[in-house]
């Protein structure tokens, strides 16, 4: 452990004892004995879970998960099943034929992949003037191989006076730079969807935004279990819903997976963590609020997660539309970080153990 | 060292094939040496397999024959995330009805809980035989949703539930209640049930009325699309399927015109058996008047659906020619090596020595 980990654990620490948690000693010590126990937890996740809560057992704290122990938890399973969830494109199409929702493809830019039914913008020129002339404004566009939401845009419209498109936040980017940054960015596709459109009761709540629940699903001996959901809210004028620890401003809910109830939602991390009673831009208060399509939802996920039958641990990212549910993406490389923040809890229960060990 | 045959095999074969070709020993011994080494591996029992010692062949060609054992290494260009394509039957029917491209109808799965849409579930013992019994006089085909041999693939003609028998495609008839206990799903099993195929009348009028597929290799990297082989399996005989399994299963085969899907040339055994067929074993007629129907759009269909599929650079397409038109039947990745080189074509050429090259140059 070098000196600047050393810096950062006593300062997490402090953290965690000026809001109210255990003693730094303590803290170091329960900070040092997950570190090195079964699930790698880092001092900083210990902090951002808040895990120096004194209230919190500690047989509890050893449930969570750290990110470094990600590569062992995904080393279960099938290998050969991973390209059904690592390209976009392929999730995409098992979703097809499963019969279950998803984003339409409207075209995707590439040299030489293809999606049944869509064009394939395969240059830069293609892309350009597909976006100059033939594409169907609005819509989503994101890189099929970059995670975290990083590359997204929701793109409005094409200014045709300025060469422009016209960004949902308000800024616009020259076709010319758009096309650069993008067609270079990423070796994968660049996937064009259509706008996920929010069911209403969701626009109710939180404004007229795409939010997406990523849903923890087990593959157990007796079949796919439901095992946590994290509900991603965003605030403002945030694109997309990521949360990233917090960093995103966006919130994070916890939903009862049985019944589809908003149990909590929060925002922030470690000290900076709030319980949040109604959203910020509506105000609707989240208390009892059930998420519609909640039968359907549950068993659309579990239709999907069988389908991907050598890929033990999924996590699947839905949005609840006026159609029902509908597939963005599935991990199965994720952190665990989002599900445990959703709820307080670590996902190593006995269940989770189970699937491990067998 | 693996030769793949005793010391006493080796001779033998060696003797007859020069009995055969008048290829000397010595040379045929020398031959193994310098192969045994080369990129493809070859072990003596495949340099026989495949007829190394014929003269005429050069070595720079022989040296591009690849052994079944050395095909991992062969097919390391693969990207191995997209095999389970392969292995998992209901993954590529799921993936099928998405591409809307032909394949015989799945109307079950055996399994606790997996799922295919429009099809039933059967989850335990009572679903599956009350399913056997419901389809009665309407056949079908079963097989294991993760096996590539066709080890458990079975025809059914008919349950006759008042006999308690299953009548099967190869004429014999089991009892129904082993037949269910056969068919028990497994968390790393089940099985997949299919409405029956039947081949083309054009097919069915040379080899009978059974299945034959076609095993189309192609090899498909960043938008070239080239169809390497195509090769027709053909039963033979009381087999219900038409795997060929490297020549163990003792059906026949034949080379197909890749551009033209007409029947060039009809053999049966490998190697020193290797003989050419006239005309079907069963049926007795010649195999010189079959074309495959429908094949430009048969491999148009396979040309799509491999480019859904950037993983696998070379691929087995199996594609039967039905009465409802080419349908495929599966794809088989890291496909098996020794059908598409019995005759005298080798696997290694440029395209895959691109694909190697990378890994060379690093």
């Amino acid at each position: 452990m070098g000196l600047r980990n050393i810096t950062d654990t006593l300062r997490y620490a402090r953290a965690g004892t000026a809001d109210g948690g255990l003693p730094l000693g303590a803290q170091l010590s329960e900070m040092i004995r997950l570190r090195f126990g079964p699930f790698r937890l880092r001092p900083q996740e210990y902090y951002e879970q808040r895990l120096y809560r004194p209230e919190m057992p500690f047989e509890a704290k050893r449930a969570f998960v750290g990110s470094w122990a990600k590569s062992t938890i995904y080393s279960a399973g099938n290998h050969r099943w991973d390209a059904v969830a690592d390209d976009k494109l392929l999730t995409y199409q098992f979703l097809d034929g499963l019969g279950l929702l998803y984003p339409k493809i409207v075209a995707i830019g590439h040299t030489h992949r293809t999606y049944p039914g869509v064009p394939t913008l395969d240059s830069p020129e293609a892309l350009g003037a597909w976006l100059r002339d033939g594409c169907p404004f609005p819509l989503f566009a994101k890189p099929s191989d970059l995670a975290l939401g990083m590359g997204c845009a929701l793109i409005q419209g094409y200014d045709r006076g300025s060469d422009a498109l016209q960004l949902s936040d308000g800024t616009a980017i020259g076709i010319g730079d758009y096309v650069r940054k993008m067609w270079t960015r990423s070796a994968g596709p660049l996937i064009f969807q259509e706008l996920i459109i929010p069911h209403e009761d969701l626009v109710r709540v939180i404004g007229p935004r795409a939010a997406t629940m990523r849903i923890m699903v087990l593959l157990l001996p007796e079949g796919p279990r439901v095992h946590r959901i994290a509900f991603r809210i965003p605030v403002g004028s945030n694109m997309t819903d990521n949360y990233r620890s917090g960093k995103s401003g966006n919130m994070l809910g916890h939903v009862d997976p049985k019944t589809g109830e908003v149990m909590t939602v929060h925002s922030g991390v470690g000290a900076a963590h709030r319980t949040i009673a109604h959203h910020p831009d509506t105000g609707v208060p989240f208390a009892g609020w059930r998420l519609p399509f909640w039968p359907e939802t549950l068993n659309a996920v579990r239709i999907a997660a069988a389908g991907l039958a050598g890929i033990p641990v999924q996590g699947w990212d839905v949005a609840l539309t006026p159609e029902g549910p509908s597939f963005v993406e599935v991990n199965h490389r994720g952190d665990f970080d989002l599900l445990q923040q959703a709820e307080g809890r670590g996902v190593a229960d006995e269940t989770f153990l189970g699937l491990l060990k067998a | 060292m693996n030769l793949g045959l005793t010391l006493g095999q080796i001779v033998k074969s060696a003797r007859a094939a020069k009995q055969q070709t008048g290829r000397s020993i010595t040379g045929q011994v020398w031959d193994m040496a310098r192969l045994r080494f080369a990129p493809g591996r070859i072990r003596p029992e495949a340099y026989f397999k495949y007829r190394l010692y014929t003269p005429g062949i050069p070595m720079e060609r022989k040296r591009r024959f690849v052994d079944e054992w050395a095909r991992p290494s062969f097919y390391r260009f693969d990207d191995r995330r997209f095999y389970a394509m392969g292995t998992d039957k209901l993954l590529f029917y799921t993936l099928m009805r998405a591409w809307n491209l032909p394949a015989p109808r799945v109307i079950a799965v055996i399994h606790p809980w997996r799922v295919f849409a429009d099809a039933e579930t059967l989850r335990d013992a009572a679903e599956i035989r009350s399913f056997f019994v419901r389809r009665g006089n309407n056949p079908f085909f079963i097989k294991r949703v993760d096996d590539i041999r066709g080890r458990g693939a079975a025809l059914v003609r008919a349950v006759d539930p008042a006999a308690g028998l299953v009548r099967l495609g190869n004429g014999e008839s089991v009892s129904l209640d082993d037949f269910v206990a056969r068919h028990t799903g497994t968390r790393d099993g089940g099985f997949v049930i299919q409405e029956l195929a039947r081949p083309h009348p054009d097919v069915a009028a040379v080899i009978g009325d059974r299945l034959a597929t076609v095993r189309v290799m192609t090899f498909a990297h960043e938008g070239t699309f080239k169809v390497k082989r195509a090769l027709l399996r053909i039963p033979v005989g009381r087999s219900m399927t038409d795997n060929f399994a490297a020549g163990a299963a003792g059906n026949a085969y034949a080379a197909i015109d890749t551009e033209t899907g007409r029947l060039i040339t009809a053999t049966r055994g490998t190697g020193l058996d290797q003989r050419e067929l006239e005309t079907h074993p069963d049926t007795g007629v010649p195999f010189a008047r079959l074309t495959m129907p429908g094949w430009d759009s048969a491999i148009a269909d396979i040309r799509r659906a491999a480019s859904y599929l950037p993983g696998l650079k070379m691929a087995g397409w199996d594609l039967a020619f039905t009465d409802q038109g080419a349908m495929l039947i599966e794809v088989n990745a890291a496909p098996g090596v020794v059908l598409p080189q019995l005759y005298f074509e080798p696997l290694m050429d440029a395209d895959t020595n691109a694909l190697h090259a990378p890994e060379k140059a690093a």
